[in-house]
């Protein structure tokens, strides 16, 4: 094919289709096209399993909490409860807000949702990628020993500076710049990436 | 999938701690609920952060710890052989596989000591420096 050629393939060959933003999701959820509830729950899912785990610390009660989000958060959709579709993020922060003081007082909000809706709702499993534990262990070993222990010590027990430093005798600054320094250095050893 | 102010890696690990000041917390929570893009960098953090407490848990790394961290790592129950190796001495250890760790206590008068090297000899004769 001529340089010609390709060039008019090129202009003739549909634009690559970019994804819809969140807002637009939620639009849609709201005019009842369930393929946009798994899309945006597909979405926002592991970012609110995060924020569970944050506030939680144990992977069960985090999954749950998820569960309970993405159910209410499609139930308030479909209801029109949103009228800004760009405060999407706002909106699903309250709801996790709402539901992590729902779930340490008790409530079983999750059982009347889920009579409601049923399964289908849930979103999928998302299993946390893995991280080559050869490789890992290598990286470590390759960090200065003070990097190495900070890290290992944040690490272990979700271990915030104040506390290391007094464990070290450092202060909670220099633990900050060995942990920023260790941290640069294993993420770049274990994924290739810089920043 | 972009993001116009990407969240630093020390700021979400801060977050993740819990060092930060309620309000600043909310604006990262709202932040990374509605941004792909970070909530995939705090995933990875997350990842690393357990891959190295699994790491640790196998005794997959070698590190100088302090006795606090041996104190809950038996408290935790993890079974933990200890030997106390006197100045200029040497001590004679058997490792299990029942153990999950083995800490070396080393004696060494370090009053006014600025700085200190540690030198390891590997099973291939192989020194680092620590």
């Amino acid at each position: 094919m001529t340089r010609r050629a390709e060039y008019a393939a090129d202009m003739l060959s549909p634009e690559p289709e970019t994804p819809p933003d969140d807002a637009t999701l939620a639009r849609r959820v709201a005019a009842g096209d369930p393929e946009a509830e798994s899309e945006l729950c597909r979405r926002l899912a592991p970012r609110v399993r995060l924020y569970g785990l944050r506030h939680l610390r144990d992977d069960a009660a985090a999954a749950d909490l998820m569960q309970q989000v993405m159910l209410l958060m499609i139930e308030r959709l479909r209801a029109g409860a949103l009228r800004e579709p760009e405060q999407l993020a706002s909106f699903v922060f309250g709801i996790c807000r709402l539901l992590l003081l729902d779930l340490r007082r008790g409530h079983a909000r999750r059982e009347r949702l889920l009579e409601t809706y049923g399964e289908a709702l849930l979103p999928p499993e998302t299993p946390a990628p893995d991280i080559d534990s050869a490789r890992l262990a290598h990286c470590l070993e390759c960090l200065p020993e003070r990097e190495r222990t900070v890290l290992l010590l944040t690490f272990y027990d979700d271990m915030p500076a104040d506390a290391l430093a007094r464990e070290l005798d450092l202060s909670p600054a220099n633990v900050r710049v060995i942990r920023h320094r260790g941290l640069a250095r294993l993420r770049t050893c274990v994924t290739g990436e810089t920043e | 999938m972009n993001c116009l102010a990407p969240l630093d890696w020390d700021r979400l690990l801060a977050y993740w701690l819990g060092e930060l000041e309620p309000d600043a917390a909310t604006q990262i929570e709202e932040h990374y609920l509605g941004c792909g893009v970070c909530s995939g960098r705090l995933e990875q953090l997350t990842t690393l952060a357990h891959a190295v407490r699994a790491l640790t848990h196998r005794s997959g790394v070698s590190a100088i710890i302090n006795e606090d961290f041996v104190r809950r790592l038996s408290a935790n129950g993890r079974k933990v052989r200890e030997y106390h190796v006197p100045l200029n001495g040497s001590v004679n250890c058997t490792v299990t596989p029942e153990d999950d760790f083995v800490v070396a206590h080393l004696e060494a008068p370090l009053d006014k000591v600025t700085r200190l090297d540690m030198l390891t000899l590997g099973n291939d004769d192989t020194i680092a420096r620590r």
